[in-house]
């Protein structure tokens, strides 16, 4: 097996368009014990976490970008990115986890329950897709068609992560539901971002989305519907809950039952609204 | 492949497959058998080293990403005169040491903790040990040695 560490863009997007049966490799916090597991090894990695290019979090007037190949601590930390995300990022794995991992293995990974995912599509984020030849800018929430698949080709790489500045100005907020704390991977999880009218308490926009509830990270756009252009009352509120629980189609699984996650996420709903509201 | 990197302060060249995992190469090639294997699945934290100061599962991290970087392991932690580091003094002096497999990495992630976080509150502890699973102590003996090896830090420091 070869290994390849670039540390130019263009030279990652040559190798990975001469490199057949190759994987990507980020913080590898998945990657790894799959290696470990498989026969079916790849004949080559190639390392994205050299890259110079797709490190860091850019603000400009447009919006926010993110490097691929930023670590999950990074972006729990950066205090010019919104709530949602943070606390996505903040409720992976342990602190030995997030610093090796970064948010484009989390994206790329698919996992429905994936932390970051949900806060990306609440936030409208869009990735940039880039391969040797071409680029295209794919929605977060056409990116995902099932668990642990995506939109992207083989020569492809997601390079950049783009928040657009309209996002950036609202309020947000992540939780999710685990068996314990720290070191535990998602059973619910829920990323809403909202606006409200300027001195009202009226919702301009709402964009409210779920992990590990379907095959692929949702928008509850039925809930969202409800909400928009109203005084979120708590009446309205616990109506809404109702839509999100009917907008999900959780399964049983190793880490909690279809049952419960639905019961959950209508108070993770409302812990949220109201968090939200109140501040 | 061949990578180059500082363990513990010395030099290391060596020649390693391309999947070959850190705690692997630490423990096996290197010798430094200090750092244990638990569960490779980055889930008990009994592998933690010091990647450039900050705390990583060596089961998860393939060695070719060890290339020019610097790493601490448990016996990187010792003085000169093979003198116990002031958080290995606290974990013996607390009790917070039972059957040990788990004591290199919880002293790992303390060291990263007190470096970012000189005196750390108790859920700044939990939060920084949130990575390090222990089934002896109960943890209220590591809470209270790391504590204490704050103290000492800190009044090393002044």
């Amino acid at each position: 097996m070869r290994y390849f560490q670039p540390e130019m863009l263009k030279d990652l997007l040559l190798i990975l368009d001469h490199e057949d049966n190759c994987m990507i490799i980020a913080g590898g916090t998945d990657l790894v014990i799959y290696l470990q597991d498989t026969v079916k090894k790849p004949d080559s990695l190639i390392d994205v976490t050299n890259v110079k290019d797709l490190i860091g979090i850019k603000k400009e007037k447009s919006g926010i970008t993110i490097g691929s190949a930023t670590t999950i601590s990074n972006i729990a930390a950066s205090n010019i990115l919104p709530e949602c995300l943070r606390n996505g990022a903040g409720s992976i794995g342990s602190p030995q986890i997030r610093n090796l991992a970064t948010i484009g293995g989390n994206i790329c990974n698919a996992s429905p329950c994936g932390d970051t995912l949900a806060p990306l599509l609440s936030l409208k984020a869009d990735f940039l897709l880039q391969s040797v030849n071409s680029e295209r800018l794919v929605p977060a929430d056409q990116f995902f068609i099932g668990p642990k698949k995506t939109v992207m080709q083989s020569n492809e790489i997601l390079s950049e992560i783009r928040i657009s500045s309209k996002y950036l100005d609202g309020i947000s907020d992540f939780k999710m539901i685990g068996q314990r704390n720290g070191q535990v991977i998602s059973q619910v999880n829920l990323a809403i971002w909202l606006k409200t009218v300027e001195s009202t308490n009226i919702i301009k926009e709402i964009r409210i989305s779920a992990g590990s509830v379907a095959p692929t990270p949702v928008r509850i756009t039925k809930a969202e519907e409800l909400l928009c252009n109203k005084v979120p009352t708590t009446e309205l509120i616990l109506e809404a809950a109702k839509l999100v629980q009917s907008g999900i189609c959780p399964i049983d699984d190793v880490r909690s039952t279809a049952v419960y996650r639905k019961d959950v996420i209508a108070g993770l709903f409302q812990d949220i609204m109201t968090h939200l509201l109140n501040n | 492949m061949l990578i180059e990197f500082i363990c513990n302060g010395q030099p290391i060249e060596v020649d390693v497959p391309a999947d070959m995992r850190a705690l692997d190469l630490i423990r096996d090639e290197l010798g430094l058998t200090g750092t244990k294997c638990g569960c490779s699945k980055g889930e008990c934290g009994a592998c933690t080293i010091l990647v450039n100061g900050l705390p990583e599962c060596s089961c998860l991290l393939l060695a070719p990403k060890l290339q020019g970087r610097k790493i601490t392991t448990i016996e990187g932690l010792e003085g000169p005169g093979r003198k116990l580091h002031p958080i290995q003094e606290a974990f013996l002096e607390e009790g917070a040491v039972q059957c040990g497999f788990c004591t290199p990495g919880m002293i790992l992630s303390t060291k990263a903790l007190l470096d970012r976080c000189p005196s750390p509150t108790v859920a700044e502890i939990e939060e920084g040990l949130s990575g390090n699973i222990c089934r002896c102590t109960g943890y209220t003996k590591i809470v209270k040695a790391v504590q204490s090896a704050a103290l000492k830090l800190n009044g090393t420091n002044l």
